[in-house]
């Protein structure tokens, strides 16, 4: 398994992740690779994804979390939140969803996925720039 | 589907407590501004289609499959 059994945090989304709407709690735990995180649903597993520190791959990115959102995460202060960004892999490639991060308050362990009014690519590659 | 006409500054009213409102109609672009209750979610719907594809292609059964040496370094 590529998550390590250390830092992990039980995520509730305050609405569903698109496409997965019976799946609200998460497990976010760090992976091996620096930067990296797995994201998996807490019974049965399906759906995971991996998570990349949005910001550490895309330092560039600019992401706006609307107010509503942010009170309903519980965010006070934007130390709190922590912005991840969903990467798909296929044979050879592996790109990052700049569309829609993952925001998640590392305090209370509420996420959200903010899909972003300005358009961003849902498959950036990793290594481009935001 | 139900279909109604309604014109600039008409409204459509969605059960008790979500409202839609036509603000402006120019050409083939239709204005429209909403009210309801912060916790429902309003997309563009090829937004939200979107998204939810690109959610699927990125969802594994378990995450297994991806070992971390296949995962870039961040930037430095």
């Amino acid at each position: 398994m590529g998550a390590s059994s250390t830092g992990l945090l039980q995520v509730k989304f305050i609405e569903p992740i698109l496409g997965f709407e019976n799946a609200g709690t998460f497990v976010l735990a760090s992976a091996e690779q620096e930067g990296w995180f797995t994201l998996e649903e807490l019974e049965t597993r399906y759906p995971a994804f991996f998570l990349a520190d949005a910001f550490a791959f895309f330092p560039d990115l600019d992401i706006s979390v609307d107010d509503d959102i942010a009170a309903r995460l519980g965010i006070t202060d934007p130390a709190q939140a922590t912005v991840f960004v969903i990467a798909t892999a296929s044979p050879g490639n592996l790109t990052a969803n700049l569309a829609a991060p993952i925001v998640v308050n590392v305090d209370t362990g509420l996420a959200a996925q903010v899909i972003q009014d300005t358009p961003l690519p849902v498959a950036a590659p990793f290594g481009g720039s935001a | 589907m139900l279909v109604l006409s309604r014109g600039a500054n008409e409204g459509v009213k969605i059960s008790d407590d979500i409202e839609v409102v036509v603000l402006e109609v120019k050409g083939d672009t239709v204005k429209l501004g909403f009210r309801a209750p912060r916790e429902v979610r309003i997309l563009r719907s090829e937004v939200a289609e979107k998204v939810a594809e690109q959610n699927t292609a990125a969802a594994t059964a378990g995450v297994g499959h991806i070992s971390a040496a296949q995962l870039p370094a961040p930037k430095k």
